[in-house]
């Protein structure tokens, strides 16, 4: 198979490209406290091999701030227990509101030795709603495994939902024949 | 030593040892610094890619020929200044431009893409005048946009004085090559082809009823003269060969059948001449021509064949028709102007269709080819490449004269495919494909012409046709990667994944470093809603190639996916300059903006985008969509009604149109709007769920209910599911709230 498919992150997901996308470029990223060589950028370096390592008390936090209200509908997280053993974050709060003194919680995640992406979704429970509308988002690390004082993340990716061509050009539903979609555009 | 050295040199760059080529060419120039030595070192490190090394080997060279090639180094670099004044120092006496027509060729492209349009055209003419057979001149003027001034150069009279036909050997010509074509083509003259003066279809072609279908089996063609008999003989048909200028008119043609022979000059019947001896190599040609036709007649793969073999009986028809008519007038060869007797007249642009594929009658293109009206309906088999088997009948046409008619048939084949490219140019696809089917099945086989096909049907929004070409295209070209980006998008607007992965994989394999191969692959991932690697895909062709136009408007699009949408514009943007008629980054740019609620622009660029293809049934749907967004409601339903005249085909103008009238209270004629949209879309989940939203309009609350649950049947995706059940759910409540807040 040629190397090229391999850069594709996940080929059989097409579900969840066509539902999401990462809009964690719109934002400002910071945290609390960092390492010297291992600061915010690890976070969003698409390189799971370099980390966050954060440097202060608990709670860590990592605030995602945005210029514009955005729709957002799940965040994602990459640990690593094997890795980062006792760094590894335990409990995690995220918080979402329109500034850094407005913020709500919307959900807290108890982690067991994860090793891979974690989602976590931030649409209320029980909702029908797609999305929420936020400034500001703020992951809060408030305990790490075997209590560990700071914690490393690898990678954080945040989306909101992705509005296909049907309803970015105001059609309700998106189509569902080829006949339709053929000629739904011109590419 | 010098001489020699020179010598060993160009034996190494024959036998392409470059390595060789450029150490003696060195050791040339170290011992005599002269300018014949410096060009030929440079050629040595062009030959082997080292444009910087024949730069600085070139720089202050005077030598017309060191100066064409200094320059072409430097529009390899970038540096088209330098370039241009290399080509054009002297230029004020006009005297001059280094190696002629190739000289003004290249200073056409260094203007197009300074962006000098009319100097450009301007030196491709130029080009043109100098050499009639520089395609790539064509070609480029075609992409500037200049119809006329291709037309005209390509059908100039003067061209067929310079490269006359010689009947007899045009026989010849023909067989072998089995170009009908071409060769009426220079008899033409006066004609020129326009369209419009392609005379029905009949005369030429009509030679069918000839007897065997000599060798032209694929053209039916055949200007009239052959009619005369089935041999084409014609040419030797006395009367007009006086008026030609081919050398030894009787000698060399003769062979065999070579039916379509260059049409005014048969006019006449076919020569007694002809008569004899092209009777038995008619006879001859026949078979074979026969033979051929069944092979045609079996590949059933193109739909075309059908028409094609109904095409024959109307040949025959035909034919009988010309049998009875005097050969002149029948042949509307071009040649008519020329012979004396000839009453060519309609060379009729119009046969192509008749021409081997039965295709429209209406092709445009001059076509016509001596052909071999016999075999022609059969042998039209556009499809069969096995028309090469006729060469073999051909008969030995004298060599006199072979050169000339050498260029002249390679002068028909080059109007005929100069016709269809510049029609596509112009996005008048259906008489791009009609041209298009006059070449001789060999040629049409072959993979330019293929794709070129398939760019004709994908501008139609014939995906499928489109597809058939493409598919046939990679079994007779595999390696041919020009051209495939396109058959993506047609398989990306298909959503043939297994089909585009596969497409994928193999060119790339091809070849790593051709920007059409990373284009094939963007657009695969780009289906599977990758688009970030699809956008990473597309700039790795950009870096292959910052001149295509066409993956910058990909990348556009992929930024219009991921309502990136600056970086959107500035990707169209680009694509506009590199080529101002790419009309589909006229369309990102309008999508954009209406994406942005920005109607007004949308609007003008949508309009920009017509003006150069203006049969795009999605762009007046487009359109229209925009101008109902502004509230001009009747110009927007005009402009759906458009789209829906231009292409029946199209779903979504009718949609839009039923949706512009619901919004107008004009509900009953958008619901049998609507209703037909039913029977031609019947699984389409929004057809429904609007039909259902306009039965709540009109208080038919159960109608609704009724419409919504075929709606949520044919599965949308989940989050329309939501949607459906909540506009369900508000069946009972009042319209207001009806639409939920994006």
């Amino acid at each position: 198979m040629s190397p090229y498919w391999n850069e594709a992150r996940d080929m059989g997901d097409e579900e969840k490209n066509e539902s999401r996308a990462e809009i964690g470029k719109l934002a400002v990223w910071s945290v609390t406290s960092a390492k010297p060589g291992n600061g915010v950028e690890m976070l969003r370096d698409d390189n799971l091999e370099t980390y966050w390592q954060s440097d202060g008390g608990q709670p860590h936090l990592v605030n995602i701030q945005f210029q514009k209200k955005v729709r957002l509908k799940e965040l994602e997280v990459y640990a690593d227990f094997k890795q980062d053993e006792s760094y590894t974050p335990n409990k995690i709060s995220i918080r979402a509101g329109n500034s850094f003194h407005d913020l709500r919680e919307i959900k807290v995640v108890d982690l067991e030795e994860p090793v891979g992406w974690v989602t976590f979704s931030l649409l209320p429970e029980n909702s029908a709603k797609e999305y929420i509308r936020a400034y500001f988002v703020q992951l809060a690390v408030l305990s790490n495994h075997q209590n560990g004082r700071d914690t490393h993340i690898r990678q954080i990716k945040i989306y909101g939902p992705r509005q296909d061509l049907a309803r970015a050009m105001g059609h309700p539903l998106q189509f569902t024949t080829t006949e339709f979609s053929m000629f739904s555009c011109v590419r | 030593m010098e001489g020699f050295l020179t010598e060993c040199v160009h034996e190494s760059l024959n036998a392409y040892l470059h390595g060789n080529a450029i150490f003696l060419g060195e050791r040339l120039f170290a011992a005599n610094a002269s300018e014949e030595n410096a060009f030929l070192l440079a050629t040595c490190y062009l030959r082997n890619n080292q444009e910087y090394r024949a730069y600085h080997v070139l720089k202050g060279a005077t030598a017309p020929q060191s100066r064409y090639l200094f320059a072409l180094c430097c529009s390899k670099l970038g540096k088209l200044s330098e370039a241009e004044h290399a080509l054009c120092y002297s230029c004020k006496e006009e005297a001059e431009v280094p190696n002629g027509a190739a000289g003004h060729y290249l200073l056409g492209l260094i203007c197009k893409q300074s962006e000098r349009r009319s100097a450009a055209v301007n030196h491709f003419t130029q080009a043109l005048t100098l050499d009639p057979f520089l395609w790539s001149a064509y070609e480029e003027l075609c992409l500037l946009g200049a119809d006329e001034e291709a037309a005209t150069l390509l059908h100039n009279p003067d061209l067929d004085l310079a490269y006359p036909l010689n009947p007899e050997a045009s026989c010849n010509v023909e067989t072998a090559p089995s170009t009908p074509a071409p060769i009426n083509t220079p008899l033409d003259r006066g004609e020129v082809v326009t369209p419009a003066t392609t005379g029905p279809p009949s005369p030429r072609s009509r030679r069918p009823s000839a007897p065997p279908p000599p060798a032209r089996g694929t053209r039916t063609q055949s200007s009239t003269a052959e009619v005369a008999t089935p041999r084409p003989s014609e040419p030797r048909a006395t009367p007009s060969p006086s008026t030609f200028v081919t050398p030894s008119p009787s000698t060399s043609s003769l062979p065999a059948a070579p039916p379509p022979n260059p049409p005014g000059k048969h006019g006449n019947a076919p020569a007694n001449r002809g008569g004899p001896g092209a009777s038995t190599s008619g006879a001859a040609a026949g078979t074979p021509a026969s033979g051929q036709r069944r092979k045609f007649d079996d590949d059933g793969k193109l739909r075309k064949v059908s028409g094609r073999i109904d095409d024959e009986g109307k040949l025959r028809k035909v034919s009988g028709r010309l049998f009875a008519e005097p050969p002149p007038s029948v042949s509307g060869l071009r040649r008519s102007s020329r012979l004396s007797g000839g009453t060519t007249s309609s060379e009729t642009p119009g046969k192509p269709p008749v021409n081997r594929r039965g295709a429209q009658p209406s092709s445009p293109a001059p076509q016509s080819y001596r052909g071999a009206v016999a075999s022609t309906p059969a042998s039209a088999a556009p499809k069969a490449a096995a028309a090469s088997k006729e060469p073999a009948k051909d008969p030995v046409s004298g060599e006199a004269g072979k050169a000339t008619d050498g260029a002249a048939s390679a002068l028909q084949l080059i109007r005929i495919l100069g016709d269809g490219f510049r029609q596509l140019c112009m996005y008048k696809c259906q008489d791009c494909i009609a041209t298009l089917q006059q070449l001789p099945p060999e040629q049409y086989a072959s993979g330019w012409v293929l794709c070129t096909l398939g760019r004709a049907y994908f501008e139609m929004v014939d995906y499928v046709e489109s597809e058939r070409a493409f598919d046939w295209a990679r079994r007779n070209d595999p390696t041919r990667l020009e051209g495939l980006e396109v058959f993506s998008t047609v398989l990306w607007h298909l959503k043939k994944e297994v089909q585009l992965s596969f497409l994928a994989q193999e060119v790339i394999a091809l070849d790593r470093l051709s920007p059409h191969a990373w284009c094939v692959m963007g657009n695969c991932f780009s289906l599977q809603k990758e688009h970030e690697t699809a956008l990473r895909f597309f700039q790795r062709a950009l870096q292959l190639d910052p001149n295509f136009a066409y993956a910058h408007t990909l990348c556009g699009h992929e930024y219009f996916a991921n309502e990136d949408f600056e970086k959107g514009l500035l990707c169209f943007r680009t694509a506009i300059r590199i080529d101002e008629r790419h009309y589909n980054a006229w369309y990102g740019l309008g999508t954009i903006y209406y994406r942005q609620e920005k109607y007004e622009n949308a609007e003008y660029h949508f309009t920009r985008a017509l003006t150069i293809n203006a049969r795009s049934s999605v762009l007046h749907c487009y359109r229209g969509m925009a101008l109902h967004a502004l509230n001009r409601n009747a110009e927007a339903l005009s402009c759906l009604q458009t789209a829906i005249d231009t292409d029946e085909k199209n779903p979504l103008a009718k949609f839009e149109k039923a949706s512009v009238l619901m919004s107008e209270d004009r509900h009953e004629e958008a619901l049998s709007e609507l209703e037909a949209l039913k029977e031609c879309a019947p699984r389409e989940a929004s057809v429904f769920f609007l039909m259902g939203k306009i039965y709540k309009k009109l208080d038919k609350a159960n109608q609704a209910m009724v419409s919504f649950s075929i709606a949520l049947d044919l599965k949308p995706s989940s989050s329309d599911v939501s949607l459906i059940k909540s506009a369900i759910e508000k069946l009972t409540v009042p319209d207001d709230s009806e639409e939920e807040e994006l």
